[in-house]
């Protein structure tokens, strides 16, 4: 055993868990042992445990603050890893990724967030009326997430979740906006490019679809949203936007005949 | 989409400036219900079936097309958000620098040093995360989480370890929990200094391959 944690120390930097280890001393060795040796010591199992490469991006070592140090930070581009993994991760459920994120496991979380983020920040940004913000807000709402994983009651409910902190922290976002400056009047048409498939119908639609909900006047859309993608109820609506019941409900029956209207070509 | 209050509309709501082709504000009666009502009616989930909306052609029509925007409502961010290219990974590192900073170690569990002055340990997270990096090397089992019962902090204490695992759907499960089980025995032998009393497995989902990002 004293061999081993000796070339523990030797290779720390190298090979740790994902979500690392504090350690007692300063000599001891951060986070777990490598495995390389005990592997070519004839431990099938273990040899593969190191690092995982995705992209070339080494994801093993998240906890580590020599991140630096680790040779296989570089972009995708430049260095892609010498024997890629696929990670197994990649495929989970989301229910295995938010069991694992709050058993404190950084990789699944980051795995959500590369799942989820993208949704997050179109509906943050279609909530908001802006991209621009769109990003800090879900940054937030990722953060707070994984400080309350253990909150999630049906982990393979973990989008509509995450939805709703978005919700919130969009909803957040605008009231501190209130108080200073009312940015809801100058909604910027969302900026798009053009698909290249157009020919199919079902992207004719949702170009469609997109262009009507860009089109609703921004508080219609967003009782709209929050409804229909953040499943708020009326009455959440109405308390998190500081709104009469009655014209969130107004708002909504608007929402919904202007875009029954506008999708009426696609019956 | 649970509320079920009452269906009461606003009564003119002033009209919003700017709205090309906004349809009539009043209520519109297909087949003499409102908006609302098939609305509330779709939230129910078309449960108890009322035979006077489920008669009406037109209301049947106006149903599938209040379910169309509804759920295009949800496709067209989906869609917009498969086509953003992926500049992700800024506000993502940024995000796991954050989540680092707070990940918590857990009880720390000691490792002998032949000297007296040393003293050496890991952390209960850093042995949990070698657990599941053990699951991950088994052909189709992921862990889920894993529980080490006992007081891992004195040394020599008896150790109940449960892993919980997810297997992929076709994977002899007897055969992989065998396998994790011993995977994690040879594991916590090699770089921990518990007495593990116990190694209980559960299997408590299956995933089908390709199903995890829906």
């Amino acid at each position: 055993m004293k061999d081993l944690r000796h070339s523990w120390r030797d290779r720390r930097v190298e090979e740790v868990p994902q979500n690392g280890g504090r350690t007692l001393t300063s000599t001891a060795p951060r986070g777990c042992p490598p495995t390389r040796s005990a592997a070519s010591a004839g431990r099938p199992i273990l040899a593969r445990w190191h690092p995982r490469r995705r992209d070339g991006r080494d994801l093993g070592c998240r906890a580590e603050p020599e991140e630096d140090d680790i040779s296989g930070t570089a972009t995708p581009d430049e260095a892609p890893g010498p024997d890629p993994v696929v990670d197994p991760l990649s495929s989970a459920t989301d229910a295995t990724l938010a069991v694992r994120a709050r058993d404190g496991d950084v990789h699944a979380f980051e795995v959500v967030a590369r799942r989820h983020g993208p949704l997050m920040r179109v509906y943050a940004g279609r909530l908001l009326g802006s991209d621009l913000e769109s990003d800090d807000v879900v940054q937030d709402a990722f953060l707070t997430a994984w400080r309350r994983l253990s909150d999630l009651e049906d982990p393979s409910r973990l989008r509509p979740w995450l939805m709703r902190i978005v919700s919130n922290k969009s909803i957040d976002r605008l009231r501190v906006r209130r108080d200073h400056d009312d940015i809801d009047a100058h909604d910027a048409p969302a900026s798009r490019e053009a698909a290249p498939d157009r020919v199919v119908e079902s992207r004719l639609q949702l170009d469609a679809m997109w262009t009507a909900l860009d089109k609703l006047p921004l508080d219609q859309r967003r009782c709209w949203l929050l409804r229909e993608t953040g499943g708020w109820s009326y009455a959440e609506i109405a308390e998190a936007l500081q709104l009469p019941l009655s014209t969130v409900r107004g708002q909504i029956a608007r929402a919904r005949k202007f875009l029954l209207h506008e999708m009426e070509a696609w019956r | 989409m649970s509320d079920h209050d009452d269906d009461a509309r606003v009564p003119d709501a002033p009209r919003v400036p700017g709205v090309p082709l906004q349809p009539a504000d009043q209520d519109e009666l297909v087949d003499g219900r409102t908006l609302d009502e098939l609305e509330d009616y779709l939230d129910r989930g078309r449960t108890p079936r009322d035979p006077g909306i489920e008669a009406s052609a037109e209301c049947r029509l106006t149903l599938r097309a209040l379910e169309r925007v509804r759920g295009l409502s949800l496709s067209v961010l989906e869609d917009e958000a498969s086509r953003l290219p992926s500049r992700d990974d800024t506000w993502i590192a940024g995000l796991i620098d954050s989540i680092k900073a707070e990940v918590v170690g857990g009880r720390d569990i000691p490792l002998r040093h032949p000297d007296p002055g040393v003293r050496l340990g890991v952390t209960e997270a850093a042995v949990r995360g070698l657990l599941r990096q053990v699951g991950d090397a088994v052909d189709g089992v992921v862990v889920r989480s894993s529980e080490l019962e006992g007081d891992v902090t004195e040394a020599g204490a008896p150790i109940e370890v449960t892993l919980t695992m997810t297997a992929r759907y076709g994977v002899p499960l007897r055969e992989a929990a065998g396998t994790l089980r011993a995977a994690a025995v040879s594991a916590l032998a090699l770089h921990t200094e518990l007495r593990i009393a116990a190694v209980h497995v559960v299997v408590d989902d299956v995933w089908l391959d390709g199903g995890g990002a829906s």
